[in-house]
């Protein structure tokens, strides 16, 4: 038996010790956030599959805690990344401002998870939730920009402060903190308040439009280790707000019958399809490859709202599924980049090209990650997908299904653009000769991490057995699964069966390849260039508005939301200057003016 | 032991440090550092002055209210004094005035006896923030607050008029068996409250605040947001609490009147540019926060809020003026990367930055969580959603600022701070970690405060 | 599972024989159109074995395993294609999904190894390619998206089954609207005029081949056979109700084929945002709008 609060307690001390390691030689404090955090996975790991997660609490106060497969689900898979990730911390450790701070905001925002996952309480879990959020928040600005915190307090202080509020209604519904106890209390008006107070946090930590500006700005300016952990572990948390809105609480709305769908679950559904789309073409014209990523992780967290608000098993397991994926994905995609970010410097596409020749490692850990965020066999972004299009169209909802397609194909557009500019293409002459591969010590999460975006991809079953049980949990029939296939509504996957095939016919062509002539080697200026003498490297390298004739179509309108949220920004300043201009100023006789009105309102009101 | 000597040993210690210049700086230190200790050996009482009973002679009161407010203030007023006295030793005899007439504030039981303290404390503030170098500002501050005052002694005595006594509880008591129209005595209590926004920086009454705070230096600066702050705050809500009916129309005004200070203080503070505009606009708006409290009954949460606040603004104005104080002038650009070669100061601004957002490990958040589930427990859902919405503009301008002070690459400010600030600074700082991680005593205390009749005078 | 892997690399092959062989009859019957003799039928197959056969430049691995990535994810997608009733490989397993998203692994493979050439005509015409893809692929995804919503499978062999089941009409005509959203996103898929911006010869010489000689654009070649294949096959499946017999098969598919060869001879060339815009404004809309008449109203013929 292992006990949670004592995991908890070890992850909060050994945050503290990393930054005590950290004043000595900042490597120590970075080489702590390893240890920590792997030494948190595989505990919380081992001992929750194991089931012997002991709940008892006997220092720390009012804390309490719960096992429940949903939360065990969550805990596992972010600490998963963060142990990924942390193993990038020693090289990077160097470029920061304050090492040891960061060293200790890694852990202690890492121990925050625990806190939320475990806990049968509301209170402790906001308390975690908010914790995580400052933490992390000192995190991001030890990257390239301070603006990227502000814009991402901002927009979690919305997103908590929407779930406190939630909180408190079912505290007084319930009488209690119990989290399963306020959630089953909530009825009638307060259930459609608390409904959209859980959405509106959900979508605001998911980054889901209209609440996702923040998610480019803090991904694409964190520092590069942190990025994946964002990406790939945090914004989930956004997703388990949301199971608990969509699952777990029923506001009496109006179903619409032709889709057999509650209208709440409905508008959800469609600002998931919007989210999905926006992301999307967003990510199409980005050249910051983070900012694509950021822009792509808005897109897939619309995948995860939307399955979550269709309310079938499929669709619930499409999503949990989804989410372990998109993490596995996003993570390895953002680790690559950030290797590259590290060895020369920039992660801007149109200062790179080429890194292939010299990091051809990196460059396969990207091209498996994105072939499972676009959702292609035999990786594990395929089969969450399918899952989701079984729900989808099981329910015959056109326009989302649109959606989901365009964010499908459309992601086929923008995981290539970095493939394309960044990796391959002419190797950039800055380059040659001083680029290298990776350490080693960065290239074992990365190659891990393929290596699950692989397993999910042919062994489903191993996961989807387990958010059976998550879904069994919340109430719902589990997905018909067997020793390989998975049973969805309109037909049978055999993923096995996929990437045998796919075997075979890479070996059947490689078969071709050998058999036939050797080809001569020539270099990548050895082009075609229908005449023209073409001198240099950067000529012969198309990286720059890579999809411009598509962008140009919607370049106009893309910074409407930005707009929204700027022109907010100045109202509440301009109210400001407003009272300060009326009420503020050297003239004593405009307070007695002020006072003199408001002793009118009583008279005027009670006496006269 | 007397309550009684909290006021009179400074009044004589002033009298004696006019005398010895020379040690003035020597006996304020060590007045005020004497006042903190005493009050650990003074009992609960009501003393009685002059042999007169209650309703018609003049009366301290400490009880647990009062004796709470008075190691805040006491305690709050010796560090600031600490940091400063070398530097501002022709002001001794002020401050020890000032310590008496806070002290007196904080203690009295008497309504005129109040305004008689308020007055001497708030000339001692006039003359303190002389300091500033701005006259024009000062005379302002003067100007309103004499205005203020006025407007309070008016309000006494129509009440006086009415019910013809001039003792707090009495009054009280008197208010509520006399069966009088309750617009009656709403006129008398709209004065008096006026009278006292105008010290507690309720907007619109405090147009003097931008200009003695936002030229403040390190005494007057802490000294006026944080030792008169929580003084005035503690004599707000007990006025609130025990005295005063707010109903109908003047019900309305009054929670209009915060309501409008808690937005219109964050949206200003939002758009300041200047680092102590940033701190005194954000203080406009605690002090309406913890009114409101007071106001909706939640005395014991409204007082450690208050002490949070109190706390959290001496460690800002503190660092901040000592900075400006340095540099020439508080723009967040001259500013900009203060921390980076003083970390120990800037975690400790930090903490306090993030103990007023109430954000979690921080005594802040246990208040701000305790204040919501009262006004949930009482069903008022327009509160907590606006404190909640005002908390995210709170927010972004706190971290916007507080990454300013971080971060910076080249051309970093030169600020020396000395030891026993940075001494001050780290230990308030801990506290206010402590208090958010062990919060027994935090609701322990607030359930306390909350329980006590004080106004029987019975509960001692 | 080994023979069923066996016999769908069968398929595969007798894929690639069909569509060459189609497409060299095509090229014949284009050719007799503009008063032309046309090349041999057999043409195609001819000028894949000399390329197969020639030594070729290489620019580095990534563009040799692209070629193999490619011509192996094709084939493989290949396997699963039901050529009729009882000529399939995995009965129940012919998802459409698979050929939706395996065939992109194909395309991954092409595209990863015509960038990797170095040369930016090819990324011009990748970027051209997928491009044509999102503009084509989704007012098709949702075409049959309402045909899997009608029937409730989306077994490819089923579709066709439930075609040829009494009192059930091919989906051509009973899904009009939906049907000529198809044959544009087919065209579109086949790289046929007037979409075929990402060849383009003449303005970005052919695109992502422009590189490629010898075995690798042999390989190519087969790839792309296949794939056309795989396309117009999914169509007569989908649309056509599927094939009894082998005959039946090549009767439909070769119609299909030369139907749609036949319009592109008279059509010029879109430019690549005109592609965007014609498709998301007509085809969508119809397909749309097919989907609600068709889920919501239940209007089939």
């Amino acid at each position: 038996m292992a006990s949670i609060e004592l995991l908890l307690i070890i992850a909060l001390a050994s945050g503290f010790l990393a930054y005590l390691l950290g004043r000595v030689n900042r490597v120590y404090g970075a080489i702590v956030t390893i240890v920590s955090s792997m030494f948190v996975f595989s505990s919380l790991a081992y001992f929750g599959f194991t089931d012997s997660l002991d709940t008892t609490v006997s220092i720390l106060p009012y804390v309490t805690f719960q096992v429940t497969y949903l939360g065990m689900f969550f805990a596992v898979m972010i600490t998963f990344i963060y142990a990924m990730v942390s193993f990038f911390n020693p090289m990077f450790i160097k470029d920061y401002k304050y090492p040891g701070a960061y060293s200790m905001l890694y852990i202690l925002s890492m121990a925050g998870v625990i806190g939320v996952f475990f806990t049968d309480n509301f209170m402790v879990m906001f308390f975690f939730f908010e914790f995580i959020v400052w933490t992390s928040m000192f995190l991001i600005p030890l990257g390239h920009s301070r603006k990227a915190a502000v814009s991402y307090y901002a927009f979690s202080a919305v997103g908590s402060f929407a779930l406190l509020f939630a909180i408190f209604m079912m505290r007084e519904a319930a009488g209690s903190f119990g989290i399963n106890a306020g959630l089953a209390a909530i009825s009638g008006t307060n259930a459609i308040v608390v409904f959209i107070l859980l959405i509106v946090s959900a979508f605001a930590k998911l980054g889901a439009f209209p609440l996702h500006t923040w998610l480019p700005i803090a991904h694409g300016n964190a520092p590069h280790p942190f990025s994946p952990v964002l990406s790939g572990a945090l914004v989930k948390l956004g997703a388990f707000v949301a199971v608990m809105a969509l699952i777990k609480i029923t506001p009496n709305s109006y179903v619409i019958v032709a889709l057999d769908l509650p209208l709440a679950q409905y508008l959800v559904a469609i600002f998931a399809g919007l989210s999905i789309v926006f992301g999307t073409l967003m990510a199409i014209r980005q050249d910051d490859a983070k900012k694509l990523l950021a822009y792509s992780s808005m897109s897939h967290g619309g995948y995860i709202l939307l399955a979550f608000s269709l309310g079938s098993s499929i669709g619930l397991s499409g999503g949990f599924y989804h989410i372990v994926t998109h993490a596995l994905a996003t993570g390895a995609a953002f680790l690559a980049i950030a290797a590259v970010g590290r060895q020369t410097g920039t992660t801007k596409m149109s200062e790179l090209g080429g890194v292939i020749q010299k990091m051809p490692v990196t460059y396969v850990v990207y091209l498996i990650a994105i072939i499972s965020m676009a959702g292609i066999p035999p990786m594990g972004g395929f089969i969450s997908k399918w899952l989701i299009f079984q729900a989808v169209i099981d329910k015959g909802l056109i326009l989302l299904a649109a959606a989901v397609f365009f964010g499908s194909i459309g992601s086929f557009l923008y995981v290539f653009r970095p493939l394309a500019a960044l990796f391959l293409g002419q190797e950039k002459p800055q380059f040659k000769g001083i680029l290298k591969e990776a350490p080693v010590i960065m290239l074992i999460p990365m190659i891990v991490l393929s290596g699950m975006n692989l397993v999910t991809g042919i062994f489903p079953n191993i996961f989807l057995q387990f958010i059976n049980k998550v879904i069994v949990e919340l109430g719902m029939a589990p997905v018909v699964l067997g020793t390989y296939t998975i049973q969805g509504t309109n037909g049978i996957l055999d993923p096995l069966q996929i990437t045998i095939a796919f075997g075979i016919g890479v070996v059947i062509a490689f078969i071709i390849f050998i058999l036939l002539k050797k080809s001569k080697q020539v270099g990548l200026m050895d082009t075609y260039t229908a005449g023209n003498f073409i001198y240099s490297e950067e000529l012969m390298h198309y990286s720059v508005d890579f999809y411009a004739p598509i962008e140009r179509l919607y370049e106009k309108h893309t910074t409407h939301v930005q707009d929204m949220y700027k022109s907010l920004e100045n109202k509440v300043k301009e109210f400001g200057n407003v009272v300060k201009y009326f009420f503020f100023t050297n003239k004593p006789e405009i307070t007695v003016f002020w006072i003199l009105i408001i002793i009118g309102a009583l008279l005027w009101g009670d006496l006269l | 032991m007397s309550a009684i000597l909290l006021i009179v040993i400074p009044l004589l210690a002033a009298f004696l440090s006019i005398l010895v210049k020379k040690y003035s700086a020597n006996i304020l230190l060590v007045v005020s550092f004497a006042s903190v200790v005493l009050l650990n050996y003074i009992p609960l009482e009501v003393i009685t002055i002059g042999g007169f009973a209650a309703p018609y002679g003049i009366n301290l009161i400490l009880d647990q209210y009062s004796l709470i407010a008075l190691y805040a203030v006491n305690v709050l007023f010796f560090l600031v004094v600490a940091i400063n006295c070398a530097k501002f030793k022709k002001l001794s005899s002020i401050l020890l005035v000032a310590l008496a007439g806070l002290n007196g504030m904080i203690l009295t039981g008497d309504l005129f006896n109040l305004f008689v303290f308020m007055e001497v404390s708030g000339i001692a503030a006039y003359l303190m923030t002389t300091t500033n170098q701005k006259p024009l500002a000062t005379f302002n501050y003067l100007v309103q607050g004499t205005v203020g005052s006025s407007l309070y002694l008016l309000g006494l005595i129509l009440l006086y008029a009415m019910f013809g006594t001039l003792n707090m509880q009495d009054m009280a008591f008197q208010i509520s068996s006399s069966g009088y129209h309750i617009a009656v005595t709403a006129f008398p209590f709209l004065l008096m409250f006026i009278g006292f926004g105008v010290e507690a920086k309720l907007l619109p009454f405090n147009s003097w605040v931008q200009g003695i705070l936002g030229s403040s230096n390190r005494l007057t600066g802490p000294m006026i947001a944080s030792v008169y702050a929580a003084a005035i705050g503690f004599v707000l809500g007990r006025l609130l609490t025990e005295l005063f009916v707010f109903e109908g129309t003047l019900l309305l005004i009054v929670t209009a009147i915060l309501g409008f200070s808690i937005v219109a203080g964050e949206a200003m503070a939002f758009g300041a540019k200047k680092v102590r505009e940033i701190l005194l606009f954000s203080s406009i708006a605690q002090a309406a926060l913890v009114a409101l409290v007071f106001l909706s009954g939640f005395t014991g949460l409204a007082a450690l809020l208050l002490i949070a606040n109190t706390a959290g603004k001496l460690i800002l104005f503190l660092i901040t003026n000592t900075a400006t104080d340095q540099l020439g002038n508080d723009d967040i650009s001259t500013l900009q990367g203060l921390f980076v070669n003083n970390k120990v100061v800037g975690v400790s601004f930090t903490v306090a930055v993030l103990n007023v957002l109430g954000l979690p490990m921080f005594f802040g958040f246990v208040l701000k969580m305790n204040i919501l589930l009262e006004f949930f427990q009482t069903d008022h859902l327009l509160w907590p959603a606006v404190i909640l919405i005002v908390s995210v503009v709170e927010g972004i301008y706190f971290i916007r600022l507080l990454l300013k002070l971080w971060f910076k690459e080249s051309d970093l400010p030169q600020v020396e701070f000395e030891f026993t600030l940075k001494y001050v600074v780290v230990v308030v700082a801990a506290l206010l970690i402590l208090f958010g991680v062990y919060t027994a005593p935090v609701e322990q205390a607030a359930d306390d405060l909350t329980a006590i009749q004080y106004i029987e005078g019975g509960n001692l | 599972m080994m023979l069923s892997m066996l016999y769908g690399v069968g398929i595969a092959f007798f894929g690639f024989v069909l569509h060459t062989s189609v497409a060299g009859i095509n090229r014949k019957i284009s050719g007799r159109l503009q008063k032309r003799y046309g090349p041999k039928w057999y043409q195609e197959f001819l000028d894949i074995f000399k390329l197969l056969s020639k030594r070729a430049t290489s620019h580095g691995w990534i563009f040799d395993f692209g070629v193999i990535m490619a011509l192996g994810g094709i084939i493989a997608t290949a396997m699963f294609i039901p050529v009729t009733n009882n000529f399939l490989a995995f009965p129940d397993f012919d998802n459409f999904f698979i050929f939706a998203y395996l065939i992109a692994v194909g395309m991954l493979g092409m595209a990863m190894s015509a960038s990797g050439s170095g040369n930016p005509l090819a990324s011009i015409g990748v970027m051209r390619a997928l491009t044509t893809m999102l503009a084509y692929d989704i007012p098709y995804m949702v075409v049959i998206v309402t045909i899997i919503k009608l029937t409730g499978t989306s077994s490819i062999s089923g579709l066709a089954l439930y075609q040829q089941a009494a009192g059930n009409n091919w989906f051509i005509v009973a899904l009009p609207l939906g049907a000529i959203v198809a044959v544009l996103a087919l065209m579109a898929g086949l790289g046929k005029k007037p979409f075929e911006t990402y060849i383009a010869p003449a303005e970005i010489a052919s695109g992502p081949l422009v590189e490629y000689g010898g075995k690798q654009l042999g390989m190519l070649f087969i790839m792309m056979e296949i794939t056309h294949f795989i396309e117009v096959s999914l169509f007569v499946n989908l649309f056509l109700g599927g094939a009894e017999n082998i005959f039946i098969f090549l009767v439909k598919y070769f119609a299909v084929y030369t139907a749609l060869s036949l319009i592109s001879n008279v059509y010029a060339r879109f430019k690549i945002d005109q592609v965007v815009l014609f498709f998301y404004k007509w085809p969508l809309l119809i397909a749309i709008v097919q989907g609600f008449i068709a889920i919501y109203l239940g209007w089939v013929i």
